[in-house]
């Protein structure tokens, strides 16, 4: 009986919830080491903080399953950040001013947003270029790009004075999370219940195969890439708006804890495997740690150093998990 | 026929680096008289030199289906910590040995973390980043240091009327070469990269080799540091939070750990992280500018630094 119990009990711990569990016991560290940790109003910020990063990881996490990687979506928060205010800038914008300023800025980001995935995914899939290079050297292009475009037209990094509209988003905190939980839970039931979800994992496990069984490779491959650029005007949404300010600089900083987040959560970098609600965890657990560290006044640096070490942990915890599954 | 026609755009296609290499040349040449001038030639060589260094490690690295990322941030601990103990007054080989040391140890422990414990190499190393960038950030507190003399006067130094810079990535370059085409240790290595499981049954100690590359990778990172802090007056670190803003004019800085490996990997038709084909002296062919000539102004430079480096260099 005990034993079945221990079994159960093991079994759980090697489960999928298995970051999830990290998450449960770094949280209840800070919560009696970090006064203030615990509180509502902390808790909150957590969750609102951790929104546009959720949003990259969910879209790193479609693209990873293909066997691929997405390092241009930083680049792509500050272009389409530049070019939604200069569509809705008070400052000069194209339609400033306008009634329809705000969603039409909304629009043709969404439209770079899937410019810059299209360019991407065509380059992959089309022209079998590696990922890692094609999304390298459109990071680079595109972050210089929004930077000579913002220099060029308003000759200042930030634009400021974009309309009420779409500072709601980031003024209530409600609609952001309803946005971001929502495009969260549609890339969840996209990767688990449609046949282009089916197709994203075969095309990651084995392309030749999944190529002779008729999958349409090519362009499972065209959408993944757009769909990570979507996931990252969403975030450039969530950051301009709450930010209150157009910059290319916008999530600079996320590269690393994106990719990070969603192979914490378990997803493989070699592709047909991940799941969105892995990355939900990843992203929970780093989330919890920064807040955690910054609660406890650690410095930068000191959080830097700690966080990698969590990641190598995490990392020799789920090989010995991976270990243990097999000899269970 | 069509074999054969196949056979030589195959062949053209290796020269590629070395045609878009020419092109650039050719490029900027046409566009400024200044560009093909001796001193910004030289001048272009020795920013490089320190870029071939640190992507001939990689190279070693990408051979065996690897990657590291955490050369950059291994480079800023070495600097630091050189910097630091050449301002407290300890003799110059000292701090030179010191970044020697510490990339030999960042390379030991990344090759520990893949081989031993059997780590991905990508999360091992992105790990080893975080880690060494909160260090060197610690260790420099953000902010500049400005090198004693002794230490500057190296980088500007001249052998045979070749800066020393160029004679170490020089050196490097060769070794590299002459390692990878004619030993049996280059041989295996490739061998490796090609099918992990197959040169394990083929008797190749896999474990030692492909620690060896890591360590390899990271003794390049330090010894890229070693020529470069030299030819600079100071080393100064930045946070990361990448404020391209307060700089117009063109400065030389660190770039990134991606642009290594795309340093190493554009040098070759292969993919990046795949096993490749690659050479060193085609590393050094895309090294020397071509990465960098297209990216020449500040704010595009430093937009690089998101993924690795927080290190810059100022003149």
């Amino acid at each position: 009986m005990s034993r079945i119990g221990r079994n159960r009990l093991l079994s759980f711990l090697v489960s999928e919830f298995f970051v999830l569990f990290l998450c449960a016991a770094a949280f209840l560290i800070f919560a009696f080491t970090a006064p203030g940790f615990a509180s509502r109003a902390n808790l909150w910020n957590i969750f609102i903080s951790a929104l546009p990063l959720l949003l990259l990881a969910t879209g790193q996490t479609v693209v990873l399953i293909t066997a691929g990687i997405d390092l241009s979506v930083t680049a792509t928060i500050g272009l389409t950040s530049i070019a939604g205010a200069l569509v809705m800038s008070g400052d000069g914008g194209w339609l400033g001013g306008h009634a329809v300023a705000a969603p039409a800025a909304v629009a043709v980001m969404l439209a770079v947003g899937a410019l810059v995935g299209l360019f991407n995914g065509a380059s992959v899939a089309w022209l079998r270029m590696p990922a890692f290079m094609v999304t390298l050297t459109t990071m680079m292009f595109f972050n210089g790009f929004a930077i000579w475009l913002a220099r060029k037209t308003v000759n200042a990094e930030s634009i400021y004075n974009l309309p009420r509209a779409f500072l709601a988003i980031g003024a209530q905190p409600w609609i952001a999370a309803a946005l971001a939980v929502a495009a969260t839970l549609s890339a969840h039931l996209l990767l688990s219940r449609t046949l282009l979800g089916r197709w994203l994992y075969a095309v990651g496990h084995n392309s030749r195969a999944s190529l002779v069984s008729g999958v349409p490779v090519a362009r499972v491959l065209v959408t993944a890439y757009v769909i990570s650029g979507l996931f990252a005007v969403l975030a450039s949404i969530l950051l301009t708006a709450t930010l209150e300010t157009a910059s290319p600089n916008h999530g600079r900083a996320l590269l690393l804890d994106v990719i990070g987040a969603a192979v914490i959560g378990g997803t493989s970098l070699f592709g047909g495997k991940g799941k969105v609600l892995w990355t939900v965890y990843g992203v929970l657990f780093l989330s919890l740690l920064g807040n955690g560290l910054n609660q406890l006044n650690f410095s930068d640096f000191m959080i830097t150093i700690i966080k990698g070490t969590v990641i190598l942990l995490a990392a020799l915890l789920d090989r010995w998990r991976g270990k243990f599954t097999l000899e269970l | 026929m069509r074999n054969a026609a196949s056979n030589r755009l195959v062949r053209l296609l290796e020269f590629a680096p070395v045609a878009l290499f020419c092109t650039v040349l050719l490029l900027f040449g046409a566009q400024s008289e200044k560009f093909l001038a001796r001193d910004n030639f030289t001048q272009i060589l020795i920013q490089a030199s320190s870029t071939a260094v640190v992507a001939v490690g990689m190279t070693f690295v990408l051979l065996t289906a690897g990657v590291d990322l955490s050369v950059g941030a291994v480079m800023f601990v070495g600097a630091a910590l050189a910097g630091k103990l050449a301002l407290a007054g300890y003799p110059l080989l000292l701090c030179l040995l010191v970044m020697l040391a510490i990339g030999l140890l960042a390379g030991a422990l990344n090759a520990f973390l893949v081989t031993r414990l059997k780590l991905i190499a990508f999360i091992a190393t992105l790990a080893m980043l975080y880690i060494g960038r909160g260090l060197g950030r610690w260790i420099t507190q953000t902010r500049a240091m400005n090198l004693p003399d002794s230490f500057l006067a190296l980088g500007s130094s001249k052998w045979l009327g070749v800066p020393l810079p160029l004679w170490i990535a020089g050196v490097v370059v060769l070794l590299a070469q002459v390692i990878l085409s004619k030993t049996p240790f280059g041989r295996q290595l490739y061998a490796l990269g090609n099918n992990l499981e197959s040169a394990r049954k083929a008797g190749l100690r896999t474990g030692p080799l492909l620690a060896s590359v890591y360590v390899i990778c990271g003794l390049c990172a330090a010894r890229r540091w070693a020529g470069f802090s030299r030819s600079r007056n100071s080393a100064r670190s930045r946070p990361n939070s990448a404020n391209c803003t307060n700089s117009t004019r063109s400065r030389p800085r660190f770039s990134a750990a991606p642009a290594y490996s795309a340093a190493a990997a554009v040098s070759s038709p292969a993919p990046s992280l795949a096993p490749s084909c690659s050479k060193p002296f085609s590393v050094a062919w895309s090294s020397s500018r071509l990465i960098r000539i297209f990216i020449p102004s500040s704010p595009v430079a430093s937009s690089l630094s998101p993924y690795c480096s927080t290190a810059s260099a100022v003149n």
